[in-house]
């Protein structure tokens, strides 16, 4: 179809939608339904036009233009988020440059999004209820927002959440998905309930394996059948102190993207296993069967792998703690700095279940290493600050690169590590470019 | 090109006037920008043979941005397809209409070249006081 035609279509739908379904589709509004699902005519007409069968066409509303003949696709501002990059406008994904997360707790608009499927609409929080139940469960019972904060303690904790494929970009072969570069990556304070709070309140048999969360997001498809998302914990780790419930963001709301009004935080570990818009949480006697529980989703090969093998789901499995890593978030790359001049040089460091025991820098690619100063996590889990300055023997282009180590000694690599099907753990060293004049 | 003119062909028996102009405009587009390499502004999708059937068939579920900024082989490719069809809901496509998109995304979005790790990003990159090699 060419641009004049995209267009005619697109202003027709704009300024009368049925009519324009009516005429272009031979849609009708579906009296039983009265959303205008596709009659079987109009269904063949659409299909035969763009050659191939909709998928699930039959959940398309009246008046809703195929994405395929909208002219435009330009993303909207996201409400709440500044600065974010958009990998992706449908489901919603972005993640935030390096230079903007450079507060020590990250604030609600610096928070990167990583949605699987379409984010629910016109919530009213008074109304939200999250049902506790499963094989597992004692007593399955439900709350309201305002239960969960009677019945148990608050709690507040700066917890970080990053994206189990951060970094996904810089795998070769490339790996499917949202090709993250460093910005998936957040840690703002969280308030809310303890899970093992909720979970021991409702009881939690002796058998209990996992804990499993669903969500009030929608399928991409649109399908009311399939489930974008629903994975979770084994119960030891949702068991853990600084596993919560919460509705909270650094004493606001949490933003509707990161799962406004309820979510889960089971930090150190991918962000997926922490359930956004949180409605139901199953205490499982096996492993969690959810949507994108079973590999290759947020899995890695068992034993390492050469680049571009073709790995069997039953040689992968699900991947636990993140590892450490670290991110400059001052100096901005691309900087020219005097020569004359001490560059500080700051930013966080994290270590999924573990702590970080040590940041270097180098400014001469690797070949030599400078300590930093760490500052202890406001509490376990969340992500340690990090500074220390450089100072520059001669004008000319230079790479500052940082490395945190764990408290086990285990460092982040300075090439990109083990490639895996998928591309998460991607933890290879931060670099940032600086030209000193 | 071939596979697209006989799917004109094809579905020429469509019945309905307004499905048969864009059949056609859509033909005789992808005709004319084949050769040129232009991005189409609203999705970003490079406007080679098969764009707008890769824009059918991938964005009534998920942004082009999906596609864009992914790469891989014709088998690469296919097996996202595949993934799609088992897991996501993406309906069976005939034959001509997936080795058409296949064929636009192999060659349009092929495979990374090998590096174990790339430089910084040119967007990341400080003023460079030297000309640098185009």
């Amino acid at each position: 179809m060419n641009k004049n035609n995209q267009a005619e279509v697109s202003a027709l739908y704009r300024q009368d939608p049925i009519a324009a379904d009516r005429l272009v589709w031979e849609r009708q509004s579906d009296s039983l339904s009265r959303r205008g699902f596709l009659k079987k005519s109009s269904l063949v007409a659409i299909s035969a036009t763009l050659g191939m069968s909709i998928p699930f066409a039959r959940f398309m509303p009246g008046g809703l233009i195929p994405a395929a003949y909208a002219a435009d696709n330009v993303p909207a501002q996201i409400t709440g988020k500044n600065g974010l990059i958009i990998l992706n406008d449908r489901p919603l994904n972005a993640e935030t440059p390096a230079h903007l997360l450079d507060d020590p707790v990250t604030p609600n608009h610096r928070m990167f999004i990583r949605n699987n499927g379409i984010p629910p609409e016109n919530i009213n929080p008074d109304n939200w209820r999250l049902q506790i139940e499963g094989e597992s469960c004692q007593r399955p019972s439900s709350f309201s927002i305002a239960e969960l904060r009677q019945r148990f303690e608050a709690v507040t904790l700066q917890l970080q959440l990053e994206c189990g494929g951060n970094g996904r970009k810089e795998f070769t072969p490339a790996a499917s998905g949202n090709q993250w570069t460093t910005g998936a990556i957040a840690c703002p304070e969280f308030t809310g309930v303890r899970l093992r709070d909720v979970l021991n309140y409702c009881g939690v048999n002796g058998d209990a394996v996992y804990v499993g969360y669903f969500g009030a997001d929608t399928h991409i498809s649109g399908d009311p059948d399939l489930n974008p998302i629903s994975r979770g914990v084994p119960i030891a780790k949702a068991m853990e102190r600084e596993s919560l419930i919460a509705w909270a963001m650094n004493g606001e709301d949490i933003p509707l993207q990161n799962g406004y009004p309820l979510r889960m935080v089971c930090s150190g570990w991918p962000g997926s296993v922490s359930g956004k818009w949180l409605n139901r949480i199953v205490v499982r006697d096996r492993v969690h069967d959810g949507a994108k529980m079973a590999a290759p989703s947020y899995s890695v090969p068992v034993t390492a792998v050469a680049p571009g093998s073709r790995v069997p789901n039953e040689d992968m499995h699900t991947i636990e703690s993140m590892p450490v890593k670290s991110l400059i978030s001052f100096p901005q790359s691309g900087i020219s700095h005097n020569l004359r001049e001490r560059l500080v040089v700051r930013g966080h460091a994290w270590a999924g279940d573990s702590q970080v025991s040590g940041v270097f820098i180098s400014i001469d690619f690797g070949a030599t290493w400078l300590p930093s100063a760490v500052q202890s996590g406001s509490n376990r889990l969340a992500w340690q600050n990090w500074e220390t300055w450089a100072q520059f023997p001669e004008p000319g282009y230079y790479e500052v690169w940082a490395r945190a180590m764990d408290d086990r000694g285990r460092s982040q690599p300075m090439v990109v590590p083990g490639w895996n099907p998928r591309g998460y753990l991607n933890n290879a060293c931060h670099r940032v470019a600086v030209q000193v004049v | 090109m071939i596979v697209l003119q006989s799917r004109k062909g094809l579905l020429a028996t469509c019945q309905l006037a307004s499905g048969i102009l864009l059949i056609s405009s859509m033909t005789v587009f992808n005709f004319q920008v084949s050769s040129a390499q232009q991005i189409d502004s609203g999705t970003g999708l490079k406007m080679d043979a098969g764009w707008v059937l890769v824009q059918a068939a991938c964005t009534k579920c998920h942004s082009a941005q999906l596609v864009t900024q992914n790469s891989g082989t014709r088998e690469v490719w296919k097996s996202r397809l595949r993934w799609m069809q088992e897991f996501q809901g993406l309906a069976q496509l005939s034959t001509a209409v997936e080795d058409s998109i296949l064929d636009y995304l192999a060659s349009n979005y092929g495979q990374k070249e090998a590096t174990r790790r790339a430089g910084i990003a040119t967007v990341l990159m400080p003023h460079n006081p030297y000309e640098t090699l185009k």
